[in-house]
């Protein structure tokens, strides 16, 4: 991992449990993984993509220090959510995007889990070995 | 029978079954459908009455008599749009061009899905539609009798490949006299002063002409009469005597613009607040062509030919020569520049481009200070503007594609185009509302629109208002959106459509 | 016989001495506007060598993983934004086969309408439909273009084509180019049963069989000229997945041509300073603004299972909007939802009972392209308040099939609107304006219009043949030369408009070769 990847991984992994919301049936959240991953994939795009990417954790970490008095991390799960919430519900625009701009990466991370998937009638494994069955010919 | 005003000598009270205001293409039909069935009907016209003989190929004159404002009636925005209108026996089925198309197929669609219109099925239009071509002799063209310029652009169409054709039209053995829009002097084009109202007039129906309609008596939220007053035809005075007719079933059918306009005066009808919006107005452009041979542009069929490549995308090209003194108008020159390129009238082509308004902004007001005048409020916007250009564009195109030496448009900065390259800067331009100086409108909808909703509309399916019972619209207002065609032969489909809805009502009531 | 190269097999790690290659005709883009071209040049025996920037990938490296397939195979991991508000995405591919590897596969030909616009309103009156639809019938036989088959288009396309026919609504299965087709749903993450006829399966192996070089990882950055005449190309070779940088390679030939796409293709002209003497270079960028509604069923659906674009409604084509059912799989869903915390997840593990309708507008704004530093890029669009006005529609539509196939709520991406669980709610909907500032997620999937084609050099950056205006022997074969936005899915016009290219290649070819042998130069080079 880049010192970038380090970086943002370090500085995004508090948001991911309120990021992903309350999970019933799913797979208990690698906070580790998703944050790693999602480093890895901003950090692949162009660099304007990492920057706005950081950028928004930074600022969304500002907003909960304004409006709830007190760092993002020391907030429990539900005053965490709840801030996001009203964050992403909010009648401006910048402050509406913004905890969708720096969810993007983690839900993408989470939900491309092999085994979050399967819960998901989504079985990667068995789609893959139907495709390896049904290869189309490049001959004509 | 036609009442003349001369005839009317004190004040007349009246009861009938059904009162009809205006004789247009909404008013005309109903009446005689419902006085066949046996009903007395009044209908009250402001207009006066003239025959054949009347009209005598003299525009102005026809203008000024005919003509609601003498053909002057503008519309108030950018651009400014000549919106001219007929204020006859007949309505503006007396001076339009007597193109009879059907609404367009997807159109009636949008009407279901965004209006709510689902009782307005397509076969049922299509039998009303096919009852009316036959009734209005409606065919297509002949062109023989057509003239050189529809043939020259024709050509120039399908040199391009364009999808075009000779328009279906109401008339019955035309020679082409070039004058539709200014009375037809053979009788042929079937106007509803030479179709409709002769024969409901036959069947007992009564028109009074020269007599405007003032207020509708309206008891408990249910239409009762209609009241109103005699007024000279050629100034438009009131000469003191009153009409009052009382009646089970009031038809407003004064055209989308006097529709709303005296639903407004009197408050009426306008719960939903819907009444003289949506205006629609069809607008269009011209492209004259100087040719290099002659075209002998007033002979012909005005409207004879279409090119219908691109009416789903809401434009369409309908040929129209006008006579010179309309020409002359059109022209942008002054002075000496004007008198030469009057000259050259001979050798010149007039084509139209009419453009469906979707993205536009239109409204009717009742003004308190304005007096009996509708304060029409357009502004072209958006997409239309693009699409007013890329008609002028293909029309200018065609043109070329047939032999033109210059194509004059009325597009400001881009007036006379000498060659394809002139064409070209003004196809790649981008062009604002206001860069159109010479527009004009000649179908007026959508202001008392139908739907199934009472907070969106102002009609219900079958023509009768949401707020006032037994108080029906018939004529342009009630269409939710624009036929993509001339609408006339619509409105007379719709008109009879909600006739049979009123024979229903007084069946049962 | 050619070679398809890639940087093992050509063993780049270890070389460092410059390529130095020279053809008949040189290919910039091996996506639908290159790979036909390389295809019908090289049956008609010239030399070609194509050149692709992104890896090549066999069928059997597309696994279902398809945050790795968008990291691997789209261009800046597929994080391209088109900067405006809203502020919209715009991926387009970056692999051997360009975007038509990760397409949908959708093969729709051009609106007669739109083809006659392009002929009367700009100019390009020597485009023939009747020859064009020559090409096209070629085109979907040569990629086995056939209506997708509804046994496998899967749930979601049967309940919108079901709602669609409640409502009356003209519409249907769209014609895929797909061979055998067995419904992976994975179409834009690289089919991986090889069914999907994309560049990298048909034209380009094919291509390589009639003798194109084809090499992928090879980045162009300069094209030389000589005397106003295109005369090769100059670049380097880059790995995809490590970003190692090769050695240098320069290609000498009698033509070029540009097939980069439309981000790619006046970005090469801006930093050549070349063909832009209109100044149109950049300019004129659409991309078909798309936005999604996504109704929730309360049977199974299973989204995943069919392929993911399979079902239209072209009822309001003429009104600029066409509606197609997408599907996606968990992970690029949960990237697709603007939704925070608990609405979140709600929905995601709602997934199996999730439909998606996505509606596309044949889009009035425009935007533009500037190069920016370091081989990077800014796409600016602002989308305009007709389009604004026409997606509201479109949304409207969307949500009305969707509750009329039976859908219990449906989900917009509308602030204020993100919820729809009845009539009322969409009444309310088709009642309020909507700005572009509520629009949650927008993307755009079909970029076009950046080196415009026309008949005058002052508006346009190509003729009508795809020469450039002010370069001889440089063609430009992609969708940035379509005057104006297209409605449908592009990829089969830009191969038709590849094809048509093709011949005056040909013809440019065969002059070139007679006026070589005139001055007595170049011989050897017209036999290699």
């Amino acid at each position: 991992m880049t010192t970038r990847e380090k970086l943002y991984a370090r500085t995004i992994a508090p948001l991911v449990p309120s990021t992903l919301g309350t999970l019933d049936g799913f797979p208990e959240i690698e906070v580790r993984r998703v944050a790693e991953e999602s480093a890895r994939y901003v950090c692949g795009g162009p660099p304007e993509v990492f920057i706005v990417s950081y950028g928004g954790v930074l600022l969304l970490k500002l907003l909960a220090l304004l409006t709830c008095r007190k760092p993002f991390k020391s907030l429990t799960l539900d005053e965490q959510k709840a801030m996001l919430q009203k964050s992403s519900e909010s009648r401006f625009m910048a402050l509406r995007m913004l905890p969708i701009l720096v969810g993007l990466p983690i839900k993408t991370m989470f939900y491309n889990q092999d085994d979050v998937c399967r819960v998901l009638g989504y079985d990667r494994e068995s789609l893959i070995e139907d495709a390896r069955q049904h290869q189309v010919s490049i001959d004509r | 029978m036609i009442i003349r005003p001369e005839d009317v000598k004190g004040d007349i009270t009246k009861s009938a079954d059904v009162v009809v205001i205006g004789s247009g293409a909404g008013g005309a039909p109903i009446a005689k459908e419902l006085a066949v069935e046996g009903r007395s009907v009044v209908v009250l016209e402001e207009g006066a009455h003239y025959t054949r003989d009347d009209f005598k190929l003299n525009p102005l004159e026809s203008m000024m008599r005919m003509y609601r404002d003498a053909g002057q009636t503008i519309t108030l925005g950018v651009p400014s749009v000549v919106a001219p209108m007929g204020n006859t026996l007949g309505g503006t089925t007396t001076i339009n061009s007597g193109t009879a198309l059907r609404m367009l197929g997807p159109i009636l669609k949008k009407w279901h899905m965004f209006h709510g219109l689902h009782d307005i099925t397509e076969d049922e239009m299509g039998l009303l539609y096919s009852h009316l071509e036959e009734y209005l002799f409606v065919k297509k063209a002949d062109p023989e009798v057509a003239g050189p310029v529809a043939n020259t652009f024709l050509e120039g169409a399908r040199k391009l490949g364009l999808s075009s054709g000779w328009l279906p039209r109401n008339a019955k053995e035309c020679e082409g006299y070039g004058s539709c829009a200014f009375g037809c002097p053979s009788g042929a084009k079937q106007s509803m002063d030479v179709s409709f109202i002769p024969d409901a007039s036959k069947s007992g129906a009564e028109f009074y002409t020269c007599c405007r309609a003032e207020s509708i008596k309206v008891s408990n939220d249910v239409a009762k009469g209609v009241t109103g007053r005699f007024v000279d035809p050629s100034s438009g005075r009131s000469t003191g005597i009153g009409i009052t007719v009382e009646a089970k079933v009031v038809v407003l059918a004064g055209g989308a613009i006097y529709s709303p306009f005296f639903l407004l005066r009197q408050g009426l009808a306008n719960s939903s607040g819907q009444v003289g919006r949506n205006l629609e107005i069809h607008p269009a452009v011209q492209t004259v062509a100087l040719m290099d041979r002659p075209m002998d542009p007033p002979k012909g069929i005005p409207q004879s030919s279409h090119v219908d490549e691109f009416k789903d995308e809401g434009i369409m090209l309908e040929g129209g020569t006008v006579p010179p003194e309309v020409h002359a108008v059109t022209l942008p020159f002054y002075g000496k520049a004007h008198a030469a390129h009057m000259k050259q009238y001979p050798n010149m082509g007039i084509f139209g481009g009419m453009v469906s308004d979707i993205d536009s902004w239109g409204r009717v007001l009742a003004l308190p200070r304005a007096g009996y005048s509708p304060s029409i409020f357009y502004s072209l916007k958006g997409r239309d503007v693009e699409k007013a250009r890329l008609a002028t564009v293909i029309m200018a195109e065609i043109w070329f594609a047939a032999g033109a030496k210059k194509v004059f448009t009325a597009i400001t900065g881009h007036t006379e185009l000498g060659s394809t390259a002139d064409l070209r800067r003004l196809a790649q331009s981008r062009i604002r509302a206001r860069d159109i100086y010479a527009m004009s409108a000649y179908h007026y909808l959508g202001t008392c629109r139908m739907g199934s909703d009472p907070e969106w509309s102002v009609v219900k399916h079958t023509g009768e208002t949401w707020d006032v019972e037994n108080l029906f619209i018939s004529d342009a207002s009630i269409l939710p959106t624009s036929p993509g065609v001339n609408p006339q032969l619509t409105i007379m489909a719709l008109a009879t459509r909600n006739a049979g809805f009123i024979d229903d009502k007084l069946n049962n009531g | 016989m050619g070679t398809l190269h890639t940087w093992e097999n050509l063993e780049l790690t270890r070389r460092s001495k410059p390529l130095e290659l020279s053809a008949d005709v040189v290919i910039i883009g091996s996506g639908a506007g290159g790979a036909p071209m390389a295809h019908e040049l090289a049956s008609e025996g010239h030399s070609v060598v194509v050149l692709e920037q992104g890896g090549y990938f066999p069928t059997e490296s597309f696994q279902f993983d398809c945050t790795e397939s968008v990291r691997q195979l789209y261009l800046n991991s597929g994080l391209t934004f088109a900067i405006g508000v809203p502020t919209v995405l715009c991926p387009v591919g970056k692999t051997v086969g360009g975007t038509t590897t990760i397409n949908q596969g959708t093969a729709l030909r051009i609106p007669r309408q739109v083809l006659q616009e392009w002929r009367v309103g700009d100019g390009l009156k020597e485009i023939d439909p009747e020859e064009m639809s020559l090409y096209y019938t070629a085109i979907e036989e040569f990629l086995f273009v056939k209506k997708a088959d509804p046994e496998v288009a899967g749930n979601n396309a049967r309940k919108f084509l079901e709602g669609a026919g409640r409502l009356g609504l003209q519409g249907g299965y769209l014609p895929r180019n797909a061979k055998d087709c067995e419904g992976y749903g994975v179409c834009s993450f690289g089919c991986p049963s090889g069914a999907k006829q994309s560049m990298n399966v048909s034209y380009i192996p094919e291509a390589v069989k009639k003798g194109a070089d084809v090499y992928a990882d090879c980045k162009v950055t300069r094209i030389l000229t000589e005397n106003g005449r295109a005369v090769g190309v100059e670049g380097f070779f880059k790995k995809h997945d490590t970003r190692q940088k090769g050695p240098a390679v320069r290609v000498s030939a009698k033509v070029v041509v540009l097939a980069g796409g439309t981000i790619g293709t006046p970005l090469l002209l801006l930093r050549n300073k070349l063909a832009n003497s209109s100044g149109e270079v950049g300019w004129n960028y659409r991309l078909h603004p798309v936005t999604q509604v996504i109704p929730i069923f309360d049977e199974r659906i299973d989204p995943h299972k069919g392929i993911s674009q399979s079902a239209w409604v072209d009822e309001f084509l003429a009104e600029r909007i066409s509606l197609e059912t997408t599907v996606l799989p968990p992970d690029m869903l949960a990237m697709a939802i603007p939704a925070a915390c608990d609405n979140h997840s709600e929905v995601m593990s709602l997934y199996p009972y999730t439909g998606l309708i996505g509606c596309m507008l044949r889009e009035t704004s425009k935007g533009r392209i500037v190069p920016g530093p370091r081989h990077g890029f800014y796409v600016f669009y602002q989308i305009n308040w007709e389009d604004v006005r026409r997606m509201k529609l479109a949304n409207v539509i969307a949500s009305e099939i969707a509750f009329a196939a039976g859908a219990k709520r449906v989900l917009t991406f509308m602030a204020g609107h993100n919820e729809l669980r009845s009539l009322q709610d969409l009444k309310r909907l088709k009642s309020e304006k909507v700005s572009s500032r509520q629009f949650m997620a927008m993307s755009g999937w079909h970029p076009m219009g950046t080196c415009r084609m026309g008949d005058d050099p002052e508006t346009s950056v190509v003729r009508h043949t795809g020469e450039t205006w002010d370069v001889e022997n440089l063609f430009i074969s992609d969708a940035s030369v379509f005057p104006t936005s297209i409605g449908v899915n592009p990829q089969l016009t830009i191969m038709a408009f590849s094809l048509r290219c093709a011949g005056f290649v040909d013809e440019k070819l065969v002059g070139e070769t007679d006026r070589q042998e005139q001055t007595g130069t170049g011989i050897s080079t017209a036999i290699a």
